[in-house]
């Protein structure tokens, strides 16, 4: 496992880095043909740290292209969030010091499409947070919060140019910062609540709190007379933001890797579980055993002998079929069952009785998943032995979950006997704990019978109609 | 019209033959894993089902199949293997042309089912109500595991499409049971019913909540033939294993007499 996250880390480390570099070299090129006007004597160690945040911010984007490679559950939101992100950084840099109203206006048209990169920029940034917050915290969010959000955005959006043109661009600050506040509020709302930090908490507070710096300062920077100060603090803030990102995402990726790999080893613990199930359904003693059977039925009645091979063909097919697939509606386990009864029944005098007090069945359970737990009751039961003996798998459905109960009026067993590594019952529970995060409560006394109760939490596979 | 049957094991295609005699549809026609003797065939001559094997040595089923439908683009294919083949793993296009996938050893009731989705025809059941209870389709008795289930079925006969409820159904075959217990076997029953019809493909119960329908369109019945002047009582007597009947054959003598 430790060698996957690594690989993965050494090779987006080298392209981050590389496109750093490269990118601080842009950087300074770039900032000696632009327009630029606060103090020559600080405009050097300006534009060198505007190129470091551009491109880290830049490798950042980079970092998700490859995340999306490596891992499908990498989505649009975090992409868009990180090119928005880029852009408002990285204009921002230049621009907001030529702004500050109402003294200095732009002279340059390229100053004015930089100003208009660096305000969409935060507005990218801040939607792709917004829904990056709706899916990934699965918080639904109403159209009352919805509506008004995206209106700011868009009046934010498209008023930024008029109003600059009559210096009256500061008065969008107040939807800014308003659309600012409220992703913060929410956020911090939601890990008090649920007393979790992660990705987006982190992420979220990191911007916001560089985006309101910015504003912070845009509105009252006026007031400081040095440029060098606030137009420093803005380049250093932004590069604590990249940084920040930067690690978070990098944590996030790794953890995604993680997970991929956490699921290949689940498939293959579920495989090996499932596989000695199905060996023991295909031990000769079995085959031969059944074999018998039908012969003998044979030769009491043509059709019932056609009847049991028809039946041991279905089980036999079905032992073939569940080598590929784990997960079955609970109906289908349920004929599984019912045709192993069959079988074991043509073999004795007195039938098994197996009831099937099912009030639900919209749900899914490994196959071969309690057919081992009916065998074991048969088996070690000696239900022959009790006038009334029986075997009964009652299903229903409660608010959280599914319920299943295998009973039998048997001889019982000892509990605290049980082995996990035994065929029956420990192989079973591990498949239910594994696909669906169920538990089992055993419970047995000696001479009245046994009950196995099994309880599969709602959500997740449970429901699904196809599941490997 | 005409349908094919092609094996390359000869045993194979008796059994098949066993199975089928009950098709008056059609003429059968068997056929070794020779494709050019198969497609010569299907060119000169109205075929519009077609039974295939699929691991054969002359020729891969699914090919063949694709080679048949290139010839008629009508024909229906069921395949016959003793392969775990699905429906998911047949490639789109061929999978429209598919009708059915039986598994060896072959089945009469799943090959049934087969031609009744072929001929577009719902399988009907037959039911005998007088001298014992016994349910048919296309001539085969139908095997019910569970015997309760099957007096299940019978009440719903007689009840003649009228819903059944869970109460009525429990004062009717567990008289002497506990609620609690007699609850926990109707849901027994019930459940078996349901499977039973499934396997031989007569979907004749509608079952909701603690209430049962009987869907009258899909079973033929002798009882029902009675109450509508359509046959005469004979001598035997009616339901004759259950108790809950009796009421129902005196009111069938009164009607009689």
């Amino acid at each position: 496992m430790e060698k996957r996250c690594l690989k993965l880390s050494r090779i987006t480390w080298i392209i981050a880095l590389s496109v750093f570099v490269v990118g601080s070299f842009i950087s300074l090129f770039l900032g000696s043909v632009l327009h630029f006007s606060p103090q020559e004597h600080n405009a050097q160690f300006v534009r060198i740290t505007n190129g470091i945040a551009i491109f880290s911010l830049f490798s950042i984007v980079l970092i998700e292209v490859l995340a999306h490679f490596f891992n499908k559950d990498a989505n649009w939101n975090t992409f868009v969030a990180a090119i928005g992100l880029f852009l408002f950084v990285g204009a921002s840099m230049d621009t907001v010091a030529q702004f500050l109203p109402p003294d200095n206006s732009p002279t340059h048209p390229y100053d004015y499409l930089l100003a208009l990169t660096s305000h969409l920029g935060f507005i990218i940034t801040i939607i792709g947070f917004f829904r990056f917050f709706e899916s990934d915290y699965k918080v639904s969010v109403t159209n009352k919060e919805r509506v008004p959000f995206y209106m700011a955005a868009l009046v934010s959006a498209s008023a930024y140019i008029p109003l600059l043109l009559v210096h009256a661009s500061y008065l969008l600050l107040i939807l800014d910062a308003g659309m600012t506040l409220y992703m913060l509020i929410k956020c911090l709302v939601y890990a008090t609540r649920k007393k979790t930090i992660n990705v987006t908490f982190v992420l979220s507070m990191s911007i916001a709190a560089v985006a309101f710096t910015a504003l912070f300062i845009d509105e009252f920077g006026v007031n400081f007379p040095n440029y060098f100060f606030d137009f420093g603090f803005l380049s250093i803030s932004g590069i604590i933001v990249a940084i920040l990102y930067y690690a978070v995402y990098l944590v996030f990726v790794v953890k995604a890797v993680n997970e991929a790999y956490r699921k290949e080893e689940l498939e293959r613990q579920t495989k090996e579980l499932q596989s000695v199930v199905l060996k023991e359904q295909i031990k000769p003693h079995f085959v031969f055993n059944a074999l018998n059977a039908i012969k003998l039925a044979y030769q009491r009645d043509k059709q019932k002998g056609e009847d049991a091979i028809d039946l041991f063909s279905k089980y036999l097919r079905s032992s073939t079929e569940a080598g590929s697939v784990f997960l079955i509606p609970l109906e289908k386990e349920l004929s599984v069952i019912s045709w192993y009864v069959e079988l074991e029944n043509l073999k004795v005098s007195k039938p098994y009785e197996v009831i099937f007090n099912i009030d639900a069945y919209d749900f899914q359970v490994p196959y071969f998943g309690l057919q081992p737990l009916v065998e074991n009751a048969i088996r070690y039961g000696r239900l022959a032995e009790k006038e009334d003996g029986h075997v009964e798998i009652s299903s229903f459905e409660e608010e959280n979950c599914y319920k299943i109960i295998i009973s039998d009026n048997g001889v019982g067993f000892d509990p605290f006997k049980i082995d996990d590594s035994s065929y029956g019952i420990g192989n079973t529970r591990q498949r239910f704990k594994l696909l669906l995060n169920a538990t089992f409560e055993i419970g047995s006394k000696l001479g009245e019978g046994s009950t196995i109760t099994i309880t599969i939490p709602k959500g997740g596979k449970a429901d699904a109609s196809d599941s490997r | 019209m005409q349908a094919i049957v092609v094996d390359d094991e000869s045993s194979a295609l008796h059994l098949f033959l066993d199975g089928v005699v009950t098709d008056s549809k059609r003429e059968y026609h068997f056929f070794k894993d020779n494709p050019k003797t198969i497609l010569s065939y299907v060119r000169n001559n109205d075929v519009d089902l077609a039974f295939l094997d699929v691991n054969m040595p002359g020729i891969n089923g699914l090919e063949l199949a694709k080679d048949l439908i290139k010839v008629n683009p009508a024909m229906k294919i069921a395949f016959i293997t003793g392969t775990n083949l699905k429906r998911e793993d047949l490639d789109q296009k061929l999978a429209q042309s598919v009708v059915a996938i039986l598994y060896k050893p072959l089945s009469a009731v799943e090959l049934e089912k087969a031609l009744s989705i072929v001929d577009k025809e719902d399988l009907i059941l037959d039911v005998k109500t007088f001298g014992t209870f016994d349910c048919f389709v296309n001539g085969h008795n139908v095997r019910f595991p569970s015997n309760k289930s099957k007096e299940l079925l019978a009440l719903l006969i007689v009840y003649n499409g009228k819903s059944l409820t869970m109460d009525q159904a429990i004062t009717a075959l567990w008289p002497d049971r506990d609620l609690d217990k007699a609850k926990i076997l109707y849901r027994d029953a019930v459940w078996k019913l349901r499977a039973t019809l499934e396997e031989i493909g007569v979907p004749c119960v509608i079952f909701e909540r603690a209430l049962l329908t009987l869907r009258k369109e899909m079973v033929r019945c002798d009882y029902y033939e009675l109450l509508e002047g359509k046959r005469k009582m004979g001598e035997e007597d009616f339901l004759p294993s259950y108790e809950w009947s009796l009421p129902y054959q005196n009111q069938l003598d009164f009607i009689n007499n």
